[in-house]
């Protein structure tokens, strides 16, 4: 195998000196109104080249990667040239360019979740794309094909007999990507483009996978562009990388130099909000008080065990599916709980149960000596109390906000149900004077947004921003605990920073956290314990600096390995 | 400011305007002034007889002809445009309020209230609405407003369906998660956060309503039940005046076409609005 990968460039660029792709001036813009969303960019790939081109939502990264195959969606128009294997593209017609995807380029796309067709089995998907581009005169036999999608399937690692006639909801995430993958790579396309191939994946997962397309890519030195927000994936997988921000290509080197010098401001900063995994970045680090033992916690969950399924399942003897299998946590006044997991492990559900969205099956949740396992049996006072302790910030910024309101309103109406939930004499009362405008301005000011956006709806403002309006609702509620859902997981780099800063002046003040989250370079920087679940149990609690400096167990090793350095070592 | 750019409004694919729309919209106006000024806009009295004139074609005097009592028929369309109309918008409007209520109550409490309002929907749902009008008006007569009323009943089955199943689409959404944190009562959630966001829906339905009321209406007094003879609504006009076709065919044309247009107009405004509000909600307003 590695000596083909050696050998086989090397022969292919003596048959063909030209590049692969040759994308020259590239501009898609607005048919209606003409604005550019791609701005004359310029991309070369030649054979066997891995190019990466990194960039923020909104940078046209993805619109690149369709006017290249022809894909754009209505209402957008590609100009400029893309060169082919010798072909001109934009000028191709439909039938030329499906031609061309398949049997020249191969696409994969980012939700594998979506891309296969549920109706159909994981071996059907190949064998079409198989038998779609034949040419009529060799068309193979049916068997040939059984035969062919066994072994097409083997080499992206499903050996398991019967896998070609499994439909894509019996497969995990990675296997589906797996199987896209299979497809997009079936009639041997001398490029693929891969968009954000592996954003939707779990860590572990996602380096599985990239392993998989980094190996492939050699193995048939196949050129490869491969579109990503993520800078270390790049790294590791990557030629050259080309970062792209607002339809313009802004940076264009190789891995070692744009890490060393990069040319340009953005680059700078995209590698500078970068969080790292192994240690913390003292401008985030807050001064949390220690741990103390003795004291009563703010927050204390015991043996919370939580099963979901229909009624029937709950009383059966596997008791329905079990999300959370005896979790325990405490969380003292000021200090900041992480939960780390893949998607599945129980994270949310762990929330949700705090938050009183979902009723525990058993087990315990005490919030500042409130007993608050089941809300509806609370009293009113009590409930009105947890209600105000608890507040949360949620993973979706952009449906987490009610789309008819102003921010004005939104927020008004926290801070008078705060007033209608009444003090509990623990908060002061100093600020409860105070009008209500005035109290908006105080909130927006918080989060570092500017008075005048309370006349805004969410929908003029960008994800960042309406996380930051999500956080001053909850902080409407003068929370002492906040509970954080993965609040920057859907967010750009550059802005999660800010995001997370809101989040550190607000721990500087004393509200404890609650920090969900996958990315252990978060919870690094935003937690001073960990719990880490697995299917539901704690498999290891501690320091956050111990856990990830000498994790004690399996699981938490592997989610370290998992984190992208940035290296090529890391997908060797 | 280093906004993003929001994804959906890279999506072009909402409703055209087309040529269809404004067409449409014109028509509806017309016919909505009608509604409201026909009485005075009307070039005859809508009751005079001249029966030296009766059943004559369209002429300088009588646009449209006169009918078998010498009436003038552009009057009487005219004059009969807001009788013809208001029924059906008030049904359109009963039906799709309390089919708002019911839907943001059965969808958004769930529990119990959700089985009783659904299913007493599903009893409703059964039966054969214009039948049912036709056999209880026909029998325990009550006019015109008794049949509005009834409708009204019959059609908010499938406006608390609809809305019913907007509102289910937004109860799981995290901004009504987070009013249930921020610890809002259920009933200010409902009204406050999850009716807005149906509104899209609500517009559809009124108008879907008002469509399905004009025809039911005027089919009932197409068959004579509800009003009294002689009145100027275009159902009725289209009945009696369908033994003209050979004299003066747009003593029944007329009245014909109004149902028509007006349902049309309607229905494409409606589409063309729902989809429009819909997007509207997402992009910068």
């Amino acid at each position: 195998m590695t000596e083909r990968t050696e050998t086989e460039p090397a022969v292919l660029a003596h048959e063909e000196t030209a590049e692969l792709l040759d994308v020259q001036r590239l501009v898609v813009s607005s048919a209606a109104t003409g604005r550019r969303v791609v701005d004359g960019i310029d991309l070369r790939i030649g054979r066997g080249e891995t190019v990466a081109l990194v960039g923020e939502s909104g940078s046209g990264k993805s619109m690149t990667a369709r006017a290249i195959t022809g894909l754009l969606p209505n209402g957008l128009v590609a100009g400029g040239s893309v060169h082919f294997a010798g072909h001109e593209l934009l000028a191709a017609g439909d039938r030329n360019m499906r031609r061309v995807r398949g049997n020249g380029i191969g696409l994969l796309m980012q939700d594998p979740f979506t891309m296969l067709n549920p109706l159909t089995t994981a071996g059907t998907h190949i064998a079409e794309t198989l038998r779609s581009h034949r040419s009529r005169g060799d068309r193979p036999v049916r068997g040939d094909l059984t035969g062919e999608v066994a072994d097409r399937l083997a080499e992206v690692g499903i050996t398991q007999p019967g896998a070609a006639r499994k439909y894509p909801f019996e497969l995990s995430g990675g296997m589906r990507q797996r199987v896209s993958l299979a497809a997009a790579i079936a009639n041997d396309p001398a490029l693929l483009i891969a968009d954000e191939p592996t954003t939707a994946l779990d860590s572990t997962t996602q380096r599985e996978v990239l392993r998989l397309i980094r190996r492939i890519q050699l193995d048939r030195a196949m050129g490869l562009l491969l579109i990503t927000h993520d800078l270390r994936v790049a790294f590791s997988l990557c030629d050259r990388i080309l970062v792209m921000r607002a339809g313009n290509i802004v940076d264009a080197a190789d891995p070692v130099t744009l890490r060393a010098a990069p040319t340009s401001d953005y680059t700078r900063h995209l590698l500078a909000a970068d969080l790292p995994v192994d240690h913390q970045r003292p401008d985030l680090s807050v001064d949390a008080p220690g741990a103390d033992a003795d004291a009563v916690p703010l927050l204390e969950v015991t043996g919370l065990t939580k099963r979901f399924g229909t009624r029937r399942q709950l009383r059966g003897p596997d008791g329905g599916s079990l999300a959370l299998d005896g979790v325990g946590l405490r969380l003292s006044e000021g200090r900041s709980v992480g939960i780390v997991g893949e998607s599945g492990s129980g994270k949310t559900t762990l929330a949700r149960c705090v938050l009183g969205l979902e009723q525990a099956t058993s087990g315990t949740i005490v919030v500042d000596g409130i007993d608050v396992t089941d809300y509806r049996t609370l009293s009113k006072t009590d409930r009105h109390r947890a209600r105000r302790l608890v507040q949360c910030v949620f993973q979706d910024p952009y449906s987490s906000l009610n789309p008819s309101h102003t921010l004005r309103f939104i927020l008004t109406e926290a801070i008078r149900q705060r007033r209608d939930n009444g003090t509990d004499g623990t908060d002061g009362t100093d600020g409860d004077n105070e009008d209500d405008d005035a109290e908006v301005a105080r909130l927006l000011a918080d989060v570092g947004l500017p008075e005048n956006y309370a006349r805004r709806r969410p929908v003029a403002l960008s994800g960042g921003q309406r996380q930051r309006v999500a956080i001053a609702r909850a902080l409407a509620q003068r929370p002492r605990v906040l509970v954080c859902d993965e609040p920057v997981a859907a967010l750009d780099v550059s802005v999660q920073e800010q995001v997370l800063r809101v989040l550190r002046d607000q721990r500087a003040r004393g509200v404890s956290l609650l920090f969900i989250t996958h990315d252990l370079a978060v919870a690094r920087h935003m937690t001073d314990e960990l719990v880490v679940l697995h299917r539901g149990r704690v498999v290891e609690s501690g320091d956050t600096a111990d856990v990830l400096d000498r994790p004690r167990h399996d699981y938490t090793a592997r989610l370290l390995a998992a984190v992208p350095t940035g290296e090529p070592a890391w997908l060797a | 400011m280093s906004e993003q750019v929001n994804p959906v409004l890279l999506r072009t694919g909402g409703p055209r305007l087309g040529v269809a729309v404004p067409v449409c919209a014109v028509l509806a106006a017309v016919i909505a002034v009608a509604a409201v000024a026909g009485r005075w806009l009307a070039p005859h009295d809508p009751g005079v007889q001249d029966l030296l004139n009766a059943s004559t074609g369209p002429s300088a005097t009588h646009w449209l002809g006169t009918d078998d009592f010498g009436r003038d028929v552009l009057s009487r369309v005219l004059d009969g445009a807001g009788s013809s109309l208001l029924g059906p918008v008030v049904a359109a409007l009963g039906a799709t309020l309390l089919g708002l209520l019911l839907g943001l109550m059965a969808g958004f409490l769930g529990g119990a209230f959700e089985a009783v309002i659904m299913r007493g929907v599903d009893l409703l749902y059964a039966l054969p609405a214009l039948l049912v009008l036709i056999v209880l008006v026909g029998m325990f007569g009550g006019g015109y407003w008794a049949a509005v009323g009834i409708l009204i009943v019959l059609s908010t089955p499938g406006s608390t369906r609809i809305i019913r199943s907007a509102v289910l689409g937004q109860r799981t959404l995290p901004y009504v998660e987070a009013a249930h944190t921020v610890g809002l009562p259920r009933h200010r959630i409902m009204i406050v956060h999850v009716a807005p966001n149906v509104l899209p829906t609500v517009v559809a339905t009124l108008l879907l309503d008002f469509v399905a009321a004009l025809v039911a209406l005027s089919a009932l007094s197409f068959l004579g039940l509800g009003l009294p003879p002689g009145s100027t609504n275009w159902g009725r006009m289209l009945a009696e005046n369908r033994t003209l076709l050979e004299l003066n065919p747009w003593a029944a044309i007329a009245p014909a076409l109004l149902i028509m247009i007006a349902a049309m107009s309607v229905t494409i405004i409606g589409d063309w609005l729902h989809g429009r509000l819909e997007r509207g909600r997402l992009d910068h307003d």
